[in-house]
């Protein structure tokens, strides 16, 4: 129920425009605290004209009373009726002028129109100093109280047929001579549904000829058109608000508590995938910005309607799917091409890096390996005293890694020669990070290195109390990396100082990612953490089911990573909130990628995913003979990737 | 605490304090990184260590803790004013500064609300005062008592927003059990270290000021700021519109109510400003801007801008909160 905030005056509730679910069927606006306290009822038993005796009151609005009644001019059989009743709440006279015409308004317009789904007018008048309006009493519910009981969204087939049929009493009303009637408070508590799923328009008291001259009704906020707020309405206005009712029933998501005019960036499909693409295209049209661009008119909607697979199914007595299941992940999934496959001696765990074009790999062979990006031939490789899980990272001319033998070694991009070791208290499984010339790297032998790239020298180191084996990320004057003791530390990246610490509660092998202030780790705590990137506060958290050992990855608006549970989460980054999610069914520690708005990850099934990073679908698999723990590397529309089968891939992107 | 903590590090001033001298100046790129000084790198390099290749022995001496910067010394001033028109006062405001001990030095928490309320029949006052009393409630159980015992690790997003929802809850379930129809905004900014988390619902606003301006924060939630957003309706139009401050959301009058969360770093900001739209819909933000930046004192800031609304006719209740962040 929306409030009124009135120029000059205590701020007071707005009597016209919302609605209170199912209290009101007959359409007058929304019952509201300041006018029930004023409002005058009549009981049961008082008799109108002589004629109409009250019977119960069936709803209350802004200006007018609905009743329940009786005509007692048929004595054998009851004809019931609704009996509405204009009261003056208003104080002042304009107001109370106005209110009167346009309550006179409506009942003219009731009486000169003859249509199934327009409610019929049986009498006028005055009485007592009121005025009374008999109309039809129409037997159902509205569609508000429809949606609030299904508490969810409603079935397409008999939305989509109800479209249908809205469209044909707006076509009736816009083609009404000489000038078109208006509706222009199309809204779910504005239709009435009756027991045979026949719609019935209610409350036409701000339906109006067509005048081409400003005024200022604007219907109900959060279905009106952006139109109706500069005094225009046309029959396009209509279908805008019937459109906006369509995408309220279809997803049960509430235009009057979401943003004005955001139904572009709430698609209908994204809210409930369920929909058919050709009805969200129809409603999706009529929900246009700009007038011009939706449909031309009631009819031209009604046709498109007809043209969609829900109700041309239904029309050829066929029953319509309501609403097509998720289709299962079949082992026949698309595929992508192999470009080459590099063999190894034992598991490539490592990370691939490209650059200088070559790929850059670690395996457990001890060797780091340098291949050939386009065609995968063997290059070198430089043999360590231990396996390598580390990724390498190219800075200049120098490829470095960290080896199970507890030392970083730098070799030469061409040929391999080794330009200089650094060597730590033990295995080096976190991966280099390179700013300019400093290298920042841990190690199980729980400190953290900034080392000079150019002579392989610390500079600076810090301890922690457990292995370090998240890698490190590089912003502003801050470094940041995750503990095995479980805290995320930011350190100043000139000296290593401690900018600030903050636990999580169990350790952190995911490495950080910086975007929008935050700092973006996962922990095995099963939390991802957005972390401020000033004082480490958590600004939010987002929980999975397991272990997030895999290290996000920030595109665009989102955020991306996989977890121990199977699942490959895209987070949106300003409120931590899931966007989808892919479910492999296995675990998934490597880390995802994403180049041109798809997502690149492998998981312990031994495939490698590629996913579409606007909707979480499927678009190819690749499968290795090995679990995936690697992460992709991305260039030049491939993919390379290691697997624990001893090879190294390169897949078509 | 638990015993996995490592023990203290030993704290020792870093070597070289400088600063500057480290980082070359220019360059200040938008990604926020920022190009090395190599010579003093290299400089450092040689300083600390001349053998290439060799293990370093596992001591301690090498490891040091940062001096942090100061907490912004913060100092923040509210008023709330009748106008000249309403007989009603319907605005509510809360204000909290508190230091927290941090390991790495200590940090500053502030909570400032102002909550406008609206509904007849006292409605209005109940819901603003009942807004602003949830918010710090739930903030100071879930996060300064906490953060006092040196233990913050809940979603400071989700805090906010919770703390906000608990206050609808609050609202729609007293308003219900009185049959009464009542409504507030509500904008509660956070300041925790040098961030704000801002949970905000309906047109009362929270600006940034810093040397480059004043900025609005927050979005109003009327479907006619929104027009005027969306560059449809200019704002000379929209003064008139009959729905100008007819609110889409507001506290306490669904049961669920969608909150927005701003975070925002304060960065180089000096002041922090929350504002009904009794004063900002008296004057414009370089109004504003200028009397929060003239003068110095944010108890007579604040006064100048409540005098300001009050002079332009005061048709409004009026709140505000000025924060001095330096």
């Amino acid at each position: 129920m929306a409030l009124i905030k009135k120029p000059g005056t205590t701020k007071g509730i707005d009597l016209n425009s919302s609605s209170n679910a199912g209290s009101d069927p007959q359409g007058t606006a929304a019952p509201g605290a300041g006018g029930r306290a004023a409002t005058p009822v009549m009981q049961p038993g008082v008799i109108l004209q002589g004629r109409y005796v009250i019977e119960g009151t069936l709803g209350i609005g802004g200006m007018s009373v609905v009743y329940r009644g009786r005509d007692l001019r048929f004595k054998d059989v009851v004809r019931p009726c609704a009996i509405k009743e204009m009261y003056q709440s208003a104080p002042d006279s304009n107001t109370r002028l106005l209110n009167l015409k346009n309550f006179e308004r409506e009942a003219g317009l009731l009486a000169t129109l003859q249509h199934p789904a327009i409610p019929k007018v049986f009498d006028f008048f005055e009485e007592n100093g009121r005025v009374y309006l008999i109309l039809e009493l129409i037997q159902g519910k509205d569609l508000e109280t429809v949606l609030d009981e299904a508490k969810g969204p409603l079935p397409e087939e008999r939305v989509a047929h109800w479209a249908v049929q809205l469209c044909e009493v707006l076509s009736y009303l816009h083609n009404q001579k000489p000038e078109p009637i208006v509706f222009r408070d199309m809204k779910p508590s504005n239709v009435m549904v009756t027991p045979d799923d026949r719609i019935i328009l209610i409350d036409f008291g701000i339906a109006r000829s067509l005048v081409r001259t400003r005024g200022t009704v604007i219907g109900t906020e959060g279905y009106s058109p952006p139109e109706q707020y500069k005094g225009i309405a046309e029959p396009q206005s209509d279908l805008y608000a019937l459109g906006a009712t369509l995408h309220h029933l279809l997803t049960a998501s509430d235009p009057r508590t979401e943003t004005p005019f955001t139904f572009h960036e709430r698609p209908l499909r994204q809210l409930n995938p369920q929909i058919s693409p050709e009805l969200a295209a129809v409603i999706e049209k009529a929900l246009s910005y700009d007038m011009t661009t939706r449909w031309a008119s009631a009819d031209e909607m009604r046709l498109a309607l007809l043209q969609t697979p829900t109700l041309r199914g239904s029309q050829s007595g066929g029953t319509a799917p309501a609403g097509k299941a998720a289709l299962p992940r079949s082992s026949n999934a698309p595929t992508t091409d192999l470009v080459w496959r590099f063999v190894c001696e034992d598991e490539v765990r490592s990370s691939p890096c490209v650059s200088h074009g070559m790929v850059f790999v670690g395996c457990y062979d001890t060797n780091l390996y340098a291949v050939d990006a386009g065609r995968g031939e063997f290059r070198w490789k430089y043999a360590t005293e231990g396996g390598i899980s580390s990724s390498p990272a190219v800075w200049n001319d120098i490829v470095v890694v960290g080896s199970e033998d507890g030392a970083v070694y730098a070799c030469e991009v061409r040929r391999g020669a080794l330009r200089w070791t650094f060597r730590t208290g033990k295995p080096v499984r976190s991966s280099p990070r390179i700013l300019e010339r400093v290298i920042f790297i841990g190690s199980d032998d729980q400190h953290f290195y900034a080392i000079d790239g150019l002579r392989g020298s610390q500079i600076w180191k810090y301890r922690t109390w457990m292995p370090i084996r998240s890698s490190a990320c590089i912003a502003g004057e801050s470094v940041y990396f995750g503990g095995g003791d479980g805290f995320v530390y930011a350190l100043n990246i000139k000296n290593g100082g401690v900018r600030w610490k903050q636990r999580t509660q169990q350790p952190v092998i995911s490495s950080p990612a910086f975007a929008e202030n935050m700092v973006i780790v996962g922990s095995m705590d099963n939390m991802l953490y957005a972390l401020d990137s000033e004082g480490g506060w958590p600004v939010w958290k987002y929980r999975t089911g397991h272990y997030v050992n895999s290290s996000p990855f920030v595109f665009g608006t989102r955020v991306f990573v996989g977890s121990v549970d199977g699942n490959l989460y895209a987070i949106e980054l300003k409120n931590g909130k899931l966007a989808w999610k892919y479910d492999t069914g296995s675990q998934i520690t490597s880390s995802p990628r994403v180049e041109q708005g798809r997502v690149y990850f492998g998981a312990a099934d031994g495939c490698v995913y590629c996913i579409d990073a606007a909707n979480g679908s499927l678009i190819w698999r690749y499968e290795t003979q090995g679990p995936v723990v690697s992460s992709p590397a991305i260039s030049d529309g491939v993919v390379y990737i290691g697997s624990l089968d001893h090879a190294l891939y390169a897949l078509r992107a | 605490m638990s015993e996995a903590m490592p023990p203290e590090q030993p704290s020792e001033p870093a070597p070289d304090q400088s600063g500057s001298a480290w980082w070359s100046e220019a360059g200040d790129e938008s990604d926020g990184t920022r190009p090395l000084d190599t010579r003093a790198v290299i400089a450092q390099a040689d300083m600390h260590d001349r053998r290439r290749g060799e293990t370093e022995p596992l001591d301690d001496d090498t490891t040091r803790r940062e001096t942090p910067p100061p907490p912004p010394a913060i100092t923040a001033a509210a008023m709330r004013h009748i106008g000249q028109v309403r007989d009603t006062n319907q605005d509510a405001i809360y204000t909290l500064i508190s230091s927290i001990p941090r390991e790495t030095g200590d940090a500053t928490l502030g909570l400032f609300v102002v909550a406008d309320g609206m509904g007849g029949h006292e409605g209005g006052e109940i819901a603003s005062r009942m807004a602003t009393a949830a918010v710090a409630r739930r903030v100071i159980a879930d996060l300064l008592v906490p953060a006092i015992e040196g233990n913050v690790n809940v979603s400071l997003q989700a805090l906010m927003v919770e703390a906000v929802q608990e206050a609808n809850r609050a609202i729609w379930e007293h308003a219900r059990q009185i049959g009464s129809d009542m409504g507030t905004t509500c904008t509660a900014a956070l300041l925790l270290g040098r961030s704000l988390y801002i949970g905000h619902v309906g047109d009362t606003r929270a600006y940034l000021i810093d040397p480059g301006g004043i900025h609005q924060l927050t979005t109003d939630h009327s479907a006619v700021g929104r027009l005027i957003e969306m560059g449809q309706l200019d704002p000379g139009e929209a003064r008139d519109h009959p729905l100008r401050s007819q609110l889409y959301r507001t506290v306490g009058q669904h049961p669920e109510v969608a909150v927005d969360l701003v975070f925002q770093p304060i960065g180089s900001a000096t002041h922090l400003l929350i504002a009904s739209d009794g004063l900002w819909g008296c004057m414009t933000d370089e109004a504003m801007l200028n009397i929060v930046q003239g003068i110095d004192s944010p108890q007579r800031a604040v006064r100048a801008l409540v005098d300001a609304a009050n002079r332009a006719g005061g048709p409004d209740n009026i709140s505000a909160i000025l924060v001095r962040l330096v």
